[in-house]
């Protein structure tokens, strides 16, 4: 899901750091104190999930773990995820420094879009059973979105939106499934052990 | 479920389960780590560059599109696209040899990496036919190491008898200058190919373990900053 530099036009690279600058500050407003240490270490799972890699089929498509980011942290995953993705940049060359504003903002807003859906579908269904499926719809829409968002970054290269989008999709259908597993016995466990780590009272 | 319930007290659990998760997926790396970023390195092979594409996670980049342009001009000079194994060939462009290559390779999904290639490495290649076309270079390469053969044949059977020494002398000098420069470059090329090769791989950095530990230092680091100013302010 990392674009790599020298793909996409420089008016695109601007808008995604505008909205990346955007969605940072939101999610620093809304941090609190208690939140950081949480984000942090979210933040290092997210910055190592990229280098797991799921062999299914001849592509090889990496986990993304920004739903379970966004399902945990809300808009707190969007500094979690830059600085996640700046560090990858630096030291993996996954993506680079010029693209970081579009990479954060496709995996970041996805994030953020995917913890509205399991709050929403939380509030909807408050069951232990619906939890369940709220964590899963969380973390295989975060994929999702990343990829519907980076198919619209790149729909003005020279790969153009349908084939990327389509391309993208079938790569990370595996990926949808783990990540929508994980994000459901993660926010099981932390339900049995730190339920207010969830706010879902709170949101 | 008891013993889950008092434990709820004890705030730092969580992010020990949690780092210990991460610490896991760390342990499972060696077999299966890397990640979707392609790579590209190029070396030389006779008259011809040899580029081979493939991904962090050791798939090669199937039918990938690959574009060569003039380093310092930037004008397009080559297209194609890389066979199942990932590798594309194509002979060394006149124009590479003065400004340098710059190889480009294009495998979808935003997925691009690029490969610089000094005008020097480039300018070394092929001395004796320059003139020759590509294929044309080939075909004198490929004359020459057919008569390499006839000459050794000879040796071979003239060793033991010491009137026929006198035999091979003549074809061996037969071959000019040229034709023998032209037969050590094939030669050198076959041996030093792997080697080169080899050196082009590593040049293409993978993430270690000084990186992912690194990073998730700078993760920790950055929060306790952030919780110290935190502090300070109340």
């Amino acid at each position: 899901m990392h674009i790599a530099e020298g793909v996409l036009s420089p008016a695109v690279l601007a808008t995604g750091y505008a909205l990346t600058a955007a969605g940072t500050a939101l999610g620093l407003k809304k941090l609190d104190y208690d939140q950081l240490m949480t984000v942090a270490i979210l933040a290092a799972t997210f910055f190592v999930g990229s280098l797991i890699h799921v062999p299914i089929g001849i592509t090889s498509a990496h986990l993304i773990l920004n739903g379970l980011l966004g399902v945990i942290l809300g808009w707190a995953a969007f500094p979690a995820i830059l600085a996640a993705l700046a560090l990858q940049a630096l030291l993996f060359q996954f993506g680079g420094l010029v693209v970081l504003g579009v990479n954060t903002f496709t995996m970041g807003f996805s994030a953020v879009v995917a913890g509205y859906v399991f709050r929403g579908l939380c509030r909807a269904w408050p069951t232990p059973a619906g939890q369940k499926i709220a964590a899963f719809c969380g973390g295989a829409l975060g994929v999702m979105g990343a990829g519907l968002l980076t198919a619209v970054a790149l729909a003005s290269s020279d790969e153009g939106f349908a084939t990327a989008a389509r391309l993208l999709f079938l790569a990370h259908l595996p990926i949808m499934l783990a990540e929508g597993l994980i994000t459901m016995l993660t926010v099981g466990f932390i339900a049995r052990v730190r339920p207010e780590m969830l706010r879902l009272s709170a949101a | 479920m008891h013993s889950i319930c008092s434990r709820r007290a004890f705030s730092p659990t969580l992010p020990a389960l949690l780092s210990t998760l991460f610490l896991l997926f760390t342990l499972a790396l060696p077999h299966a780590a890397q990640a979707h970023r392609v790579n590209i390195f190029a070396w030389t092979e006779g008259d011809q560059v040899v580029a081979e594409c493939g991904f962090n996670g050791g798939n090669k980049v199937k039918q990938g599109q690959v574009v060569v342009y003039d380093a310092a001009t930037g004008a397009k000079l080559q297209e194609g696209r890389t066979d199942d194994q990932g590798v594309y060939r194509f002979p060394v462009p006149a124009e590479g040899k003065g400004h340098g290559l710059r190889i480009v390779v294009k495998a979808g999904e935003g997925h691009q990496n690029e490969w610089m290639m000094d005008a020097a490495e480039l300018a070394a290649v092929q001395t004796p036919a320059i003139p020759a076309s590509a294929s044309e270079a080939k075909d004198a390469a490929a004359s020459a190491a057919e008569k390499t053969s006839p000459v050794t044949h000879a040796v071979s059977t003239a060793t033991p008898g010491a009137k026929g020494a006198a035999a091979p002398i003549p074809s061996a000098a037969g071959v000019s200058s040229g034709e023998l420069q032209t037969i050590v470059n094939t030669a050198l090329d076959v041996k030093l190919g792997p080697i080169r090769r080899e050196l082009a791989e590593m040049r293409v950095s993978r993430p270690g373990f000084s990186e992912i530990f690194g990073g998730i230092g700078w993760l920790v680091g950055l929060a306790g900053i952030a919780l110290y100013f935190k502090g300070r302010r109340g």
